[in-house]
């Protein structure tokens, strides 16, 4: 092909491939090698980073990190299939880990790890553990609402609460979960009744972050914000001032205490299975269940630990024990489809 | 003629993807999708078409009149007010609508969480494709047609209305295009001020119900729609005929105005200016500054050198591959190689993610097919040679942003007229020569204006860098959009200053290259 190109065609092909050579050598591919753990990551590089550093700094082997959307990464990593270079992933909700474990795309973590963390935090075929507790909460203007008048979820499908409730759009992954979850309790039939409630309380179009609703509710649009509670966590820390003073206006109300718990998510970890490095995974994966790892959670993102007994921030144990809906975790995964249909139809946008 | 066969081949290679993705369309359609149909599609398809709409009214108001005041008139601080209309290009829209969001929290009069809201956020960033492109094709109209409609004592708004507006057209038209792609790819803005689009549609149908096939059909039916609408608007196109002046080219005296009016025409252009670059820019300056202590992390500056450094290369890349196959398509015009560039001109409205995974699928089929041949045969495992990757990376750059200048590159060359060509082969100069001496000085414009547009997008791109990028490998927009993402406006001010520092130097440089040498500043 070459001897028949014209001069033209070989000046364009020469410097295309110049071009591409120096884009080449500017590349650097990666390939794992022995001292090594390569990890794709849902949770957000300053999110897990740190802890990663550590890692490297005690155990002495290099941590390679890509993060993105763990959806994004979920199928990367299905692609690439057994010449992947990924040796964990790490998402930062159940749902993805439950995807990776259909498509086989996980393989089992030593039972001496799994078995460390509580029951319901981690997967019962040792395909995945989970890192550290998400709960979605209610944050309520201290002002306007008593927190007497808070029970449970079923209670927020109330009309008295009409034009009250703000909460973040549907495409939100716990918004999904917390759905999935009161279909798995309650029976799609009964879950539909008590979101389109909840939709109908709904003091104005859903937009904005979990924070945004917070500060909402300083502003005096609604009385009633869901939210995860490390954001009100990291709101009532922050240094900046108006979240601060936003978030002091509002309190925190863990629902569903007297029945089954608050709604749990939790940011989890698989071992892949095509790992190259499955040894120096499972090192990664057992530092990150350690107490100073999961303290590290609390103290910097204010999530809380899955292994019991940690002592985490004054704020967290300020909120008390708090009891949780573990049994719904493994069925978030599975159930999320019908949430967001569930959602679509009662026009929860 | 071989050239056309190097691009042709080239060009199939490009376009595989997105035909995978297209073949979609022959699956059996699944419950998801009848379950979208019957509750959501009216609402994705309604907002979609409706920000669609919005955005490249708006840029065509934005970007349209201070072209043409740039360019026509004299005005106080007009060289530099030309220069500065650019810059709104290097902020993110995503970036853009947080910022504002941060501004507006203690103003509940102004909501903007809302339909109008994302379409103004979009637009006020992306107008200058518009005044970019308008105003390249306001300073190339000749004189003499103005001189004359003075003479013939046409009013100066009738001269704008009946001939600079229309010889812009084809300029105009394709800015206002590329918006409105831009627009309809967008995810984080209307993802974050609560509009629910095709985009944010298609995603929830991927991510929420796990189901790929149910949203590459949305993304097959979605593009067929812009399709369509890309082939109405260059249909209209064809019938009306340009006879461009190449030969007349002489200095251009601009009109002065009245004190008065030239106050009005500067507010005029300062509007945008205002709300699309120095409003964000200078709250994320004083976040950045103030409020938090990026600025002191060595890692800053590592990032910035990557981002510079990829952007660089692909945006070197994709001008190239830009610039062979419409100097192909003029040497030797094909229908077949004609249909292929309009298709690939698809990638703008084609969201990240969804090209992401086009890519993937086909060169990790190909990393398994190699992987299995020097196994089996040479017992050695060579791993991952594209995915992970720059070239699958910059590869996946080339299909998303190489619309821009394809499409610039070719309004440039139907602009040199053919007996250009004819006489220079007469005279026994080689091809290449033509292309180096004549095609690519008298290209100067939408080669540079290429080159900017796409390096600017690049550096602000995030769903195909993130995903695609080989490990440890961060980027400005990565960082930015990660911390902006999870609430973190404030820690993510730095890198998002220094996405818009890093858009800064080659926009200055270039537009003193574009209209300074040629004195059209």
């Amino acid at each position: 092909m070459l001897k028949k190109m014209d001069y033209l065609g070989k000046y364009f092909l020469t410097l295309l491939l110049v071009i591409s050579f120096c884009s080449a050598l500017f590349a650097h591919q990666h390939k794992s090698s022995a001292g090594e753990v390569s990890v794709f990551s849902g949770r957000k590089e300053a999110l897990i980073k740190p802890l990663l550093d550590k890692f490297s700094e005690s155990s002495g082997i290099k941590v390679n990190l890509i993060t993105a959307k763990s959806a994004s990464l979920l199928k990367r990593l299905e692609l690439e299939g057994p010449n992947t270079t990924a040796d964990v992933l790490i998402t930062s909700d159940v749902g993805r880990l439950h995807i990776g474990v259909e498509k086989d795309l996980f393989g089992k973590i030593d039972n001496n790890i799994v078995s460390l963390v509580p029951k319901g935090y981690a997967d019962k075929d040792l395909y995945w553990v989970g890192l550290s507790k998400r709960i979605r909460s209610i944050v309520y203007s201290k002002e306007k609402v008593d927190p007497k008048e808070l029970s449970n979820i079923e209670d927020l499908s109330s009309p008295k609460w009409k034009g009250k409730i703000c909460v973040r759009s549907s495409n939100n992954i716990y918004n999904q979960s917390l759905v999935a979850s009161y279909i798995y309790l309650y029976g799609e039939k009964r879950a539909l009744e008590i979101v389109q409630g909840l939709v109908n309380n709904f003091a104005k179009k859903p937009s904005g972050n979990d924070r945004a609703q917070v500060k909402s509710i300083a502003k005096g649009e609604c009385t009633i914000a869901i939210v995860n509670h490390y954001y009100y966590a990291r709101m009532l820390l922050s240094k900046d001032k108006d979240q601060k003073e936003a978030a002091e206006k509002t309190d925190i109300f863990f629902l569903n205490q007297n029945s089954q718990g608050s709604h749990t998510n939790i940011s989890g970890i698989g071992l892949s299975k095509f790992s190259k490095n499955r040894d120096n995974a499972q090192k990664l994966i057992s530092f990150l269940l350690n107490n100073d790892s999961q303290l590290w959670y609390a103290k910097v993102n204010n999530e809380y630990p899955v292994m019991n007994d940690i002592k985490t921030t004054n704020l967290l144990e300020g909120w008390g024990d708090i009891k949780l809906d573990y049994k719904s975790i493994p069925y978030l995964g599975r159930l999320n489809a019908q949430a967001v249909k569930l959602m679509d139809k009662v026009g929860w946008r | 003629m071989h050239l056309n066969r190097l691009s042709l081949f080239i060009i199939i290679v490009f376009v595989l993807p997105i035909f995978a993705l297209l073949s979609s369309a022959f699956f059996p359609y699944g419950d998801n999708l009848y379950h979208i149909y019957d509750t959501v599609l009216y609402d994705y398809f309604f907002n979609s078409l409706s920000l669609a709409i919005g955005v490249a009214f708006i840029t065509f108001l934005l970007g349209g009149s201070t072209a043409f005041l740039t360019s026509m008139y004299n005005f106080p601080l007009r060289r530099l007010i030309t220069v500065m209309l650019i810059l709104p290009l290097a902020i993110p829209p995503y970036i853009n609508a947080i910022t504002y969001s941060g501004i507006l929290e203690n103003y509940s009069a102004i909501d903007i969480h809302n339909l109008f809201g994302s379409v103004l956020m979009i637009s006020f960033v992306v107008y200058p494709y518009v005044y970019l492109l308008a105003r390249g094709a306001f300073i190339e109209q000749s004189r003499e047609i103005y001189e004359n409609s003075q003479v013939l004592g046409v009013t100066n708004a009738k001269m704008f209305f009946k001939v600079s507006l229309p010889l812009a057209r084809p300029a105009i038209i394709l800015g206002v295009t590329l918006s409105a792609m831009e627009a309809l790819a967008d995810y984080g803005t209307v993802e974050f001020l609560g509009v629910a689009t095709f985009t944010t549609g298609i995603f929830r149908t991927w991510i929420g119900m796990g189901d790929t096939i149910s949203a590459a059909q949305m993304a097959t039916f979605f593009l067929t729609i812009v399709f369509i609408f890309v082939l109405i608007e260059q249909n209209t196109r064809r019938k009306i005929k340009y006879a461009e002046s190449t030969k007349h080219r002489r200095k251009f005296n601009r009109i002065s105005v009245p004190k008065h009016i030239g106050f009005i025409f500067l507010i005029i252009c300062l509007i945008p200016l205002l709300f699309g670059f120095l409003i964000p820019f200078f709250q994320l300056l004083f976040w950045a500054f103030f409020k938090s202590d990026v600025f002191s992390k060595n890692e800053l500056w590592d990032i910035t050198f990557n981002s510079l450094s990829l952007a660089t290369i692909g945006s070197v890349i994709i001008v190239l591959i830009s610039l062979l196959f419409t100097y192909s398509q003029r040497l030797n015009p094909t229908l077949f190689l004609n249909r292929m560039l309009k298709v690939m001109t698809m990638g703008y409205a084609i969201p990240g993610p969804v090209i992401a995974i086009a890519v993937l699928v086909p060169f990790s089929y190909l990393d398994g097919f190699l992987n299995n041949i020097s196994n089996n045969y040479f017992n050695f495992d060579i791993g991952l040679i594209f995915s992970g990757t720059f070239f699958v990376l910059i590869f996946a750059y080339c299909l998303r942003f190489s619309t821009i200048s394809i499409r610039s590159l070719t309004d440039g060359f139907g602009k040199i007229n053919y007996s250009i060509d004819e006489t220079a082969r007469l005279m026994g100069i080689s091809e290449r020569k033509i292309l180096k001496s004549l095609h690519i000085p008298l290209l100067g414009t939408p080669l540079l204006t290429s080159f900017l547009i796409v390096f600017v997008d690049i550096m602000k791109e995030l769903p195909l860098t993130s995903v695609l990028r080989p490990f440890n490998f961060n980027t400005l927009s990565v960082k930015a959009f990660e911390l902006a993402s999870d609430e973190l406006i404030i820690d993510a001010s730095g890198a998002s200053i220094m996405i818009v520092f890093a858009g800064i130097i080659p926009i200055i440089f270039i537009m003193k290259n574009i209209y300074g040498k040629r004195n059209l500043l």
